[in-house]
């Protein structure tokens, strides 16, 4: 489900998707894959469109321009390729806001288009898809667990220009960034999970960034809270687990998807590890300037929370390290505790016993863990793990 | 309970595995254990009373059964591990008793994991710990009791009124209020009871009570407070920044924004604030900026570079944009886009939005003292930012949520009003100018920008039929019954001049 999308400038990004995967089909095993791949991201990426012809003209451009690239590095296009490329520009047609099922009033730029996008939004599909993506497998996690609520409601939004707070340092460096609202009533919760985009600054690299952001989105804030509450409120931004211990594990999971997940759309070792890396770099930025001052402070940010994430997965024995993080105990540890309701104050003092026992009496604090996750009613397990993490 | 030892020693290991994954598919254990799945699968259908099946998948099971022993206690800990407990429960609660920590939430907060840490080292130490440890434990434990008793007294009333630009500066009693004000007696005596977290306020109270506002004093203690606020600022010194400052905000001189802008922007201050902290030198800032005030421009000016340089969050748009929307440096409307949008942030995360959802009127009553602010800046500067930056965001949510909040009975700022329209002498029409509603700040803030309340409302250029134009009348109707001129409402007309042409 979506609403106010309003993404018209997306449409050059969708394409390009459409172009590396219409590209990736055609080039099979080639030999030269890697390298014709970065070729053609490149140009891609540094591709201004030309307004005054549409997008199957531009993208005959750079097919031509592709092709004299290759033919002057003596890099080899296979006639499947070349097919592909052919068949891209048919392919764009479909991509088009008219056949969103406005014909009549394509999107413009500088106008409201939300309601256009969310209906058909074409363009933003790419983004849609890996929203669903993301929300089936933390679903799939969360479904795991004993008596996991139905899956929560969530909408899938996005918002550009000019919005209070998008002048934030990860916006200005990275172009991109996250957001969730819990919305609703008691018994009707539902969490708004939206992307915040620099103005004409969406590219491949941001894609390769969005499996976290709204990982982060997704499992800290939307998977939270779902034993509904009288009031379900919006996380703090200094929650040491929200945005500590949560993160990280989204950070980890984001990892695992870019490396492994069949709906990653990256191919390429090089291109994983790219987005792999871009996505650390994020992580690290987020809260750069927070830990510093948080070392010296009495109170327990989300630096804490990286920090007992850490401890605490470290103090498994190493052959845990051969398990994706998807089936690490830590997962489900933290999606059950996350769903429960409780305020900063009180999710604080588990952390700080959390990081005392991954020290000193790491087997026991294993045996809480597995023994939250395996207690099969909510209150009785939690009830069970406070008696140790007190 | 079925003793662990029945499944064999050969299989402990992988029930300790099992144990700790909690919830775990037979591979996954296997992977673990080096087992194969054939011999895990084997175990689990040989130990049916151990083993449950979860789930619908049937391929994840949990262990039903524990070992015996498993409720076990805690091991006691090394002396070292619970020394470092005990030195982290002090190092926590110096921080508060140094007054660093502003915010009531963080300051409880403290105390409680400072609880956790004592009652762990406690638990782990048995009766291992030696006299000193037992005694610097009891020592821990006193000092938690009092700073709990400091903890619970309710915040000062003198904040949320130097927040208030319409709000009394009432000062507390003070013991020898005849004597003159000793800056350097009232910060010692601050300092010496910093955990009181009231006392930041203090020489506040002491200047306030000795009126220093109006003393001859005043300019020898802008050139003391100067030098003090600065030097403060390079040694780090929170507590004393604040102070300083909180005594600079009463002395309604404006020239002590200098000072304090100065220290907000140091960095050796910066890297050792805290956010409640830095709402309280931003409210010491700000509150020069209020009506009356001398050299007020100075102040304003001073909030306008923070709310340019910090790139504007809650604090910023909060404290300080009221004022900057005085000065000539904000763009032509006063930055309102920035303001709706950054209500309409609020709003998203009002913590009471639910009470809200059946009653909309009701707008971030929480944030009434922005909205009398906002309104002390636009009475007393011509409510020029509302008629450029009005009209633009007359169809738009952004705008229609930005009026709702201004005109707000229970915020006390303004009276966005239907107004007569003038009327065409041929036809007895009203004249297609748009001149229909207006706006005058309630009497609150009138009470310190306009006290004869001389000044007559100030036409808005809204055509009727735009959302704006309909949020206001619906809040002439609602909300001031007793303002409503409906009889001459630009819509009344209209279904007037309908109904009498048939």
């Amino acid at each position: 489900m979506t609403e106010h999308l309003n993404l018209p400038e997306l449409t050059s990004f969708a394409a390009r998707y459409h172009l590396a995967s219409q590209i990736r089909s055609g080039i099979g095993q080639s030999q030269d894959e890697t390298l014709v791949i970065e070729r053609i991201t490149s140009t891609a990426n540094n591709l201004s469109l030309n307004r005054s012809c549409g997008l199957s003209g531009n993208f005959m451009a750079l097919r031509s321009d592709v092709e004299q690239q290759c033919a002057t590095h003596g890099a080899h296009i296979s006639e499947e390729l070349a097919a592909s490329l052919k068949s891209l520009c048919e392919v764009l047609d479909k991509h088009l806001c008219q056949e969103c099922g406005f014909a009549d009033q394509p999107c413009l730029h500088h106008e409201k288009t939300f309601e256009k996008v969310s209906t058909g939004g074409k363009c933003i599909e790419p983004l849609k898809q890996l929203f669903l993506d993301l929300t089936d497998w933390v679903d799939s996690l969360w479904q795991q667990l004993p008596q996991a609520a139905s899956r929560p409601e969530i909408v899938f939004a996005t918002t550009t220009g000019r919005t209070f707070g998008d002048s934030r340092p990860i916006i200005q460096k990275f172009a991109v960034s996250g957001y969730a609202l819990s919305l609703g009533e008691p018994g009707k919760y539902s969490t708004k999970v939206g992307l915040e985009i620099r103005e004409k600054a969406f590219g491949w690299e941001q894609y390769n960034l969005l499996p976290y952001v709204l990982l982060h989105e997704i499992l800290c804030h939307a998977f939270q809270s779902l034993d509904n509450p009288p009031l379900r409120e919006n996380a703090d931004e200094d929650d040491a687990w929200s945005e500590g211990w949560m993160d990280s594990l989204a950070h980890s999971l984001a990892l695992e998807w870019l490396k492994d997940h069949p709906g990653t759309p990256l191919k390429t070792p090089a291109e994983k590890e790219f987005a792999r890396s871009q996505t650390t770099q994020l992580h690290n930025a987020r809260y750069v300037g927070l830990s510093a001052a948080e070392i010296t402070s009495a109170v327990p940010g989300p630096a804490y929370g990286r920090k007992v994430f850490d401890d605490v997965r470290a103090c498994y024995p190493a052959l845990y390290e051969r398990l994706p993080i998807s089936q690490h105990p830590l997962v489900k540890f933290s999606l059950r505790l996350n769903a429960i309701t409780m305020c900063k104050r009180e999710r604080v003092p588990p952390l700080l016993a959390m990081k005392f026992l991954a020290k000193h009496d790491p087997s026991r604090l294993r045996r809480a863990i597995g023994d939250f996750i395996a207690t099969p009613l909510t209150q009785v397990a939690l009830d069970r793990l406070r008696s140790v993490l007190k | 309970m079925i003793d662990g030892s029945a499944v064999g020693t050969d299989h402990q290991a992988v029930l300790d595995v099992a144990r700790e994954l909690g919830i775990f598919g037979p591979e996954t254990l296997a992977e673990l254990t080096g087992r194969n799945n054939a011999e895990i699968e084997t175990l689990i259908r040989t130990h049916p009373g151990f083993f449950e099946r979860v789930g619908d998948d049937g391929n994840n099971w949990r262990v039903v059964a524990e070992p015996a022993g498993a409720e076990d206690a805690p091991g006691e800990l090394g002396v070292e591990a619970v020394e470092t407990l005990v030195e982290e429960a002090i190092l926590a609660l110096k921080q508060s008793e140094r007054g660093l920590v502003h915010d009531e939430e963080n300051r409880r907060l403290i105390i409680q994991l400072a609880e956790q840490r004592i009652r762990m080292a406690q638990s782990a130490s048995g009766n291992a710990g030696t006299s000193k440890l037992r005694r610097r434990l009891a020592a821990t434990q006193r000092r938690i009791v009092k700073l709990r008793e400091q903890t619970e007294v309710q915040p000062d009333p003198l904040l949320a009124e130097l927040r208030d630009w319409t709000a009394r500066l009432t000062p507390r009693n003070i013991e020898g209020a005849t004597d003159p004000f000793n800056l350097d007696v009232a910060l010692a005596g601050a300092i010496k009871d910093a955990v009181h977290p009231n006392s930041v306020l203090r020489p506040a109270h002491e200047a306030l009570a000795r009126n220093v506002a109006q003393s001859p004093q005043r300019y020898d203690l802008s050139v003391t407070l100067d030098h003090a606020i600065r030097g403060a600022a390079l040694k780090g010194q929170v507590f004393q920044v604040l102070a300083l400052g909180c005594v600079a905000a009463v002395s309604a001189m404006g020239t002590m924004a200098d000072p304090l802008v100065a220290a907000i922007t140091t960095p050796a201050f910066r890297t050792a604030v805290d956010r409640e902290a830095l709402r309280i030198a931003y409210t010491a800032l700000s509150n020069l900026a209020r009506p009356g005030t001398d050299e007020a421009q100075r102040a304003v000016e001073a909030c306008t570079y923070l709310l340019r340089r910090e790139r504007p969050g809650r604090l910023e748009m909060e404290l300080l944009a009221p004022a900057a929307m005085q000065s000539p440096a904000t763009g032509p409307n006063g930055d309102l886009v920035l303001i709706s949008q950054w209500l309409k942030w609020e709003q998203d995360r009002d913590p009471h939005r639910q009470e809200r959802l059946g009653n909309p009127q009701v707008a971030l009553s929480r944030l009434g003292h922005f909205a009398r602010n906002l309104a002390c800046s636009l009475d007393s500067n011509g409510y020029a930012p509302l008629e450029r930056g009005l009209p633009p965001l007359a169809d738009d949510e952004l705008g229609v949520l930005l009026v709702t909040y201004l005109s707000d009975v229970e915020n006390k700022a303004l009276q966005f009003r239907t107004l007569a329209p003038n009327l065409n002498p041929d036809d007895g029409q009203p004249a297609s100018n748009g001149l229909h509603y207006g706006v005058l700040a309630r009497a609150r803030v009138a009470r310190v920008t306009d006290p004869d309340r001389r000044r007559p409302h100030t036409y808005l250029q809204l055509w009727p039929g735009c959302r704006m134009a309909e949020a206001i009348e619906d809040l002439a109707m609602t909300q001031d019954p007793e303002q409503v001129r409906a009889e001459s409402s630009f819509t009344s007309l209209r279904r007037k001049s309908a109904r009498r042409h048939g």
